[in-house]
C-alpha cells in the first residue's frame, strides 16, 4: 500500500497544515488573546519558581562572598558619596541648561512620558533576546517604542504587539543597532547585540578617541531612541590603529538577565 | 485524559526550564525537545505524535522567535528521526539508542530551524540569524545540556507515563 494513502500520512499531513494555518492566523493578529491567556499563565507559573531559584542562589552567593562584604561595603559608600556629589552638580548643571534655553527661547527638552510595565518571562530557548511584557495595545504599547528601566537605562524596543501583552526585543540582540555617542568624547557608533553576552560599539572612526570607563548613550540621531538613554560602559578596546574603524565591547548597564520592572517610553 | 496529563507535563518542564535552570545560566537547553524524543523512543507513533505537537506549540508561544518556526523545526525533527530510528535501528530501546536519538535530534533540531529561519527569511517573516554564531556556539553548548539531562528527563517521562498506566517504562 503506498505510503500516501495510509492513515499515517493523512495524520502527517493534516498536522502541517494545521501549523501552517497556525502561522497565518498568527500574521493576522487573530490569536493575540489566546497568546495573552498562556503568556499571564506561563508568566505566573515562571515568575513563582525563579523567585525561589534566585532566593537559593542569593544564599549561596551571600555564604561564598560574606568574607568580602566589608571592603565591598566600605568602597560601595565612597562611590554613593561620589555618586551624590555629581547628582548634585549634574542638577545645577541642569537648571542652568534649562535657564539658558529659556533666555534663548529654545524649545525645553521634554521629559519622558513612562508607562510602567511587568516583565512575565523571557525566551528560554535562548534563540533570541526577547522579554515579554504584561501591557500591550489596550494601553497604547506601540511598535518600536523603546524599554528602559529606571531611571534611564535602555534595555531594548518593543517588537510585538498583543491586546494585553507585547514581545521586547533586548539591546543584547544581534538584530538590534542602536545609534551612540560616548559621554566624554561624544564619538559617534552603532551599538550591536552580541546574542546576549553583551554590546559591540563599532563603526567609531579612529580620530574619535574613546576609552575604557566612558560611559555610552543614545544620540537620538535614528530616532528610534530618544538621545540622552545610557546604554552601558565601554569594557575594553577590540580593534587596533590600523583598522578602518575602531571597536569596543560595551558592558550593558542594566543587568538583562534579571529584569523585573521596567517602563516603556511612550 | 492521557493527551492532558502529558499536556500539563509538558507545561510544567517548560517552567522548570524557565523558572530553574534559566536563572542558573543553564543554557541554552532544550527539556521538550527531549521529551518529546523519549517519547519518540519508548512509546507509540501517536503518542509522540501528540507530544511532539503539544512540545512545539508551547516551545513556539514561549519563545521570541517568529511564530510558527518552533512548531516545524521540532516537528519535523521528530518525524525525521522517527522514521529513521524505526527503520534503520534496533527497535528495542535501550540507553544507547536514547542517548544517541537525542544526540542526533539536537543537531538535526539547529539544523532545520536554521533552513526554517532562511526560508521564513524570504517570506520576511523572521529576522536574519547567524548561522557562524549558532553552529560554532549555541548547538556544542546544547547538544552537551540535552545530553546531561537525558536520563532525568527520561525518568520524568517514566513518572508521568506511570501517573495513567501504572508501570514506567524500563531502559
Amino acid at each position: 500500500m503506498r505510503f500516501i494513502y495510509t492513515k499515517t500520512f493523512t495524520k502527517i499531513f493534516t498536522i502541517f497544515v494545521l501549523i501552517a494555518l497556525f502561522i497565518i492566523l498568527d500574521a493576522k493578529g487573530y490569536i493575540g488573546l489566546a497568546k495573552d491567556g498562556f503568556f499571564r499563565l506561563y508568566g505566573l507559573a515562571a515568575s513563582k519558581v525563579t523567585g525561589g531559584t534566585n532566593g537559593i542562589k542569593s544564599v549561596f552567593n551571600t555564604l561564598f562572598t560574606i568574607k568580602n562584604l566589608v571592603s565591598e561595603n566600605a568602597s560601595l559608600h565612597q562611590k554613593v558619596a561620589e555618586l551624590s556629589y555629581n547628582n548634585a552638580r549634574l542638577k545645577s548643571a541642569q537648571d542652568e541648561n534649562s535657564d539658558l534655553r529659556k533666555a534663548l527661547n529654545l524649545k525645553q527638552q521634554s521629559r519622558l512620558n513612562l508607562l510602567p510595565v511587568e516583565v512575565l518571562f523571557l525566551d528560554a530557548t535562548g534563540f533570541s533576546q526577547t522579554i515579554v511584557i504584561d501591557k500591550g495595545e489596550n494601553h497604547a504599547v506601540k511598535l518600536n517604542q523603546p524599554v528602559v528601566a529606571s531611571p534611564g537605562l535602555l534595555i531594548g524596543k518593543v517588537t510585538k504587539v498583543y491586546p494585553a501583552s507585547a514581545e521586547v526585543t533586548l539591546i543584547t540582540d544581534p538584530g538590534m543597532v542602536v545609534n551612540a555617542e560616548a559621554v566624554d568624547s561624544g564619538a559617534h557608533g552603532l551599538i550591536r547585540g552580541e546574542h546576549g553576552l553583551g554590546l559591540t560599539f563599532d563603526l567609531v572612526t579612529q580620530n574619535d578617541l574613546i576609552k575604557s570607563g566612558d560611559q555610552v548613550i543614545t544620540s537620538g540621531l535614528s530616532g528610534d531612541f530618544p538621545r540622552g538613554l545610557l546604554i552601558g560602559e565601554i569594557a575594553a578596546i577590540r580593534s587596533s590603529a590600523t583598522d578602518l574603524f575602531q571597536k569596543a565591547f560595551v558592558s550593558p548597564a542594566a543587568d538583562l538577565r534579571d529584569l523585573r520592572f521596567l517602563s516603556v517610553v511612550q | 485524559m492521557k493527551l492532558l496529563i502529558y499536556f500539563l507535563a509538558i507545561f510544567f518542564l517548560l517552567v522548570i526550564q524557565q523558572g530553574v535552570l534559566a536563572p542558573l545560566r543553564i543554557l541554552p537547553v532544550n527539556l521538550l525537545l527531549l521529551f518529546a524524543v523519549t517519547a519518540m523512543v519508548v512509546a507509540d507513533f501517536n503518542t509522540a505524535l501528540w507530544i511532539s505537537l503539544a512540545c512545539g506549540v508551547v516551545l513556539d508561544l514561549a519563545s521570541g522567535t517568529a511564530d510558527g518556526l518552533i512548531i516545524l523545526t521540532l516537528f519535523s525533527t521528530f518525524l525525521m528521526v522517527y522514521f529513521m530510528l524505526h527503520a534503520w535501528v534496533n527497535r528495542e530501546p535501550n540507553q544507547l539508542v536514547l542517548f544517541s536519538s537525542v544526540a542526533s535530534a539536537t543537531v538535526l533540531y539547529y539544523l532545520l530551524f536554521l533552513l526554517f529561519a532562511r526560508i521564513f527569511g524570504i517570506f520576511h517573516l523572521a529576522p536574519a540569524i547567524d548561522f557562524n554564531y549558532f553552529f560554532t556556539t549555541e548547538l556544542p553548548l546544547s547538544l552537551a545540556f540535552n545530553l546531561i539531562f537525558t536520563y532525568p528527563v527520561f525518568l520524568y517521562f517514566s513518572y508521568v507515563q506511570s501517573l495513567w498506566s501504572g508501570k514506567p517504562e524500563q531502559v
